[in-house]
């Protein structure tokens, strides 16, 4: 059995990581509900006060890789079906991307735990890196 | 508005023909709906800030994905060039008098990478069939030899009709 699977044969969540702003940005956001495309984009877009602004080509460049992944995944439901256009696709996110969120969530945790400890935070608190 | 959809649409060529193909209608969609809030919120100010955004995004994004699948190709190249030299270097074997099997050899794996990858078979066929004319004409002199190019042409065009037959397109 390989080492990067865990009893179950399921994959390890540390085998994808450190994952880009963008992806760990996309998980946040489809962590809440199913969304589309610009969902996504909009969501971010609030969420980090306009400060992280995702273009149409790094959302579906990070889309594609993380359906590759199984991080996230197609959704066939359409939340509101009167108020949609029927073109659009639905993404939500699975168990795996789950785990991984929380797992590189983590990650940075410790590492903003490091930089309180070594003073780097200054007076800001718990402020985050620029993009997460 | 529709000028800028338009315009969005045309510049998504710089991506892979699979990319656009899966993401292209999505992207446009959410282009456009990028434009319709920006025009809402800050006229056309918001409409040029969405352009300033975006040129430098979809330049970034699609040099990355034609390198990704750049690289991708070239690695997958590796297979077809590795059989058709094992052929060669089997041909061109002191004991080895069977040329029949040798292009029936070249022909069925140019075949078979057509089957699999039917854009360009032309490609396969070089990857495939050059070796045998490679290995007869540098050791030999054998230019004879280059009839191994026919059989691997051959079998990549027939590869494709195949392909074309018994999975069509779309």
């Amino acid at each position: 059995m390989s080492m990067k699977r865990d009893i179950a044969g399921r994959r390890k969540p540390r085998e994808v990581l450190p994952l880009s702003p963008a992806v760990l940005n996309i998980l946040l956001a489809l962590a809440e509900e199913e969304r589309h495309g610009y969902g996504i984009m909009r969501e971010v877009e609030e969420r980090t006060g306009g400060r992280t602004r995702m273009g149409p080509g790094t959302l579906y460049g990070s889309i594609k890789r993380m359906l590759a992944e199984g991080l996230i995944e197609e959704s066939d439901e359409r939340p509101d079906p009167a108020m949609d256009d029927q073109r659009r696709r639905y993404y939500r996110i699975t168990d795996f991307g789950r785990r991984v969120a929380g797992a590189e969530a983590e990650r940075l945790s410790g590492l903003v735990e490091t930089a309180r400890a070594r003073k780097l935070l200054g007076g800001r608190g718990t402020s985050l890196p620029e993009g997460v | 508005m529709a000028r800028s959809g338009r315009i969005y649409r045309l510049l998504l060529l710089a991506y892979p023909r699979e990319f656009r193909r899966r993401f292209g209608g999505e992207m446009v969609q959410a282009f456009g709906d990028s434009c319709r809030e920006a025009r809402r919120r800050g006229g056309a100010t918001g409409l040029v800030m969405v352009w300033v955004r975006t040129v430098p995004d979809l330049a970034f994004t699609a040099f990355a994905e034609r390198s990704r699948r750049m690289r991708e190709r070239w690695l997958f190249m590796l297979v077809p060039l590795a059989l058709g030299f094992g052929i060669a270097y089997v041909d061109s074997s002191p004991g080895w008098d069977a040329a029949g099997v040798s292009a029936a050899a070249v022909l069925g794996v140019s075949g078979l990478f057509a089957v699999l990858y039917p854009a360009r078979p032309w490609l396969w066929a070089l990857a495939v069939g050059t070796w045998i004319p490679v290995f007869g004409i540098a050791t030999e002199s054998n230019y004879p030899s280059l009839l191994a190019l026919a059989f691997s042409f051959a079998g990549a065009y027939a590869g494709v009709l195949l392909r074309r037959k018994f999975v069509p397109v779309g």
